[in-house]
């Protein structure tokens, strides 16, 4: 480990992450913002005279909101693939820096994103009691963190004892039934939230399909984004590289 | 540039160390905070006005974060 290698590492994935976002960011603005509206203004109905304050935060305000907090989004999971990526990387797919990042943006898209979904699936406003916040919280971040350390072990699992060049069939099948049984055993084992959905189904349904193509969009282009950016300069030999 | 030195051990724990850290904060502060950072600064009124989670608030519904 290089602290050259790092930086490039850095460099790629903070800006990939940051561009990500901000075409989410653009996405949700057209698509999913009206069916935040919508829902906001259910919520207004069931609440009554207890929301009449007005908020800190304008829904305008909100709009500008959206676009920081998913640029921020984007700078945290860079800072955290850069992790991630030195700490496995000589686990990942022999295929170069650009193969190695799109592999492992695929294993974060289904650790952090597709997986605590299909779980605790996105939820519009006006769902979920606020006294069990915290709880939920920890849920969602502990099935984020199991889920990671689950899903890199199996990658670790299903190399490790192999040579450097070719994993032995074994090893790719022990990693492949490790992560399948700790899936199920995550799925099933972590509690579930119970809190009322108050929202009408049809809107639940919009709200979620457009988060999770959210979700799919990010790490779809952060793999993207990082792919291009790590790649040696014109003149250094190609990367091979995976589709 | 310096591809050939390898870094000491420990400085690259220090710079994963220091990776951790800054990332977790980060992704507390757009998914997570609810009113506790600025509490350090303003006191028992952050935790009502809740300012972060106002302001990233759409982010957070649509990246699927528990809201409130």
């Amino acid at each position: 480990m290089t602290s050259a290698g790092l930086t490039k590492v850095l460099k790629a994935a903070l800006l990939a992450g940051i561009g990500a976002g901000l075409v989410v960011a653009a996405f949700h603005m057209v698509v999913t913002e009206p069916v935040i509206d919508q829902a906001i203004a259910v919520e207004g109905q069931m609440a009554g005279e207890h929301h009449d304050e007005a908020p800190i935060v304008s829904r305008e305000a909100q709009r500008g909101g959206l676009v920081l907090g998913f640029a921020v989004y984007g700078i945290a999971w860079g800072l955290l693939f850069t992790l991630v990526y030195q700490i496995v990387q000589r686990w990942l797919p022999p295929a170069g820096a650009p193969g190695k990042g799109w592999f492992l943006a695929l294993a974060l898209y289904w650790a952090v994103g597709l997986f605590p979904f299909l779980k605790y699936p996105a939820n519009p406003p006006g769902v979920g009691d606020p006294e069990t916040i915290a709880y939920r919280q920890g849920l969602y971040l502990g099935f984020l963190v199991l889920s990671t350390l689950a899903t890199l072990f199996a990658i670790v699992m299903g190399r490790s004892w192999s040579g450097k060049t070719t994993p032995g069939r074994g090893n790719w099948l022990a990693g492949l039934g490790f992560f399948v049984v700790a899936m199920a055993v995550l799925y099933v084992g972590m509690p579930v939230t119970t809190d009322p959905v108050e929202q009408p189904a049809d809107l639940m349904l919009r709200f979620r399909i457009l988060s999770v193509t959210g979700l799919t969009l990010f790490w779809l282009l952060f793999g993207l984004g990082f792919a291009r950016l790590v790649r040696p300069a014109a003149g250094a030999p190609m990367s091979a590289r995976t589709s | 540039m310096n591809s050939v030195t390898a870094t000491p051990v420990r400085e690259s724990w220090r710079q994963l160390l220091a990776l951790a850290m800054l990332g977790i904060a980060v992704l507390y502060l757009m998914g997570l905070d609810q009113g506790h950072m600025l509490s350090l600064f303003q006191g028992e009124i952050a935790f009502d006005q809740n300012f972060i989670h106002e302001a990233v608030h759409d982010a957070r519904h649509a990246a699927g974060f528990p809201c409130h």
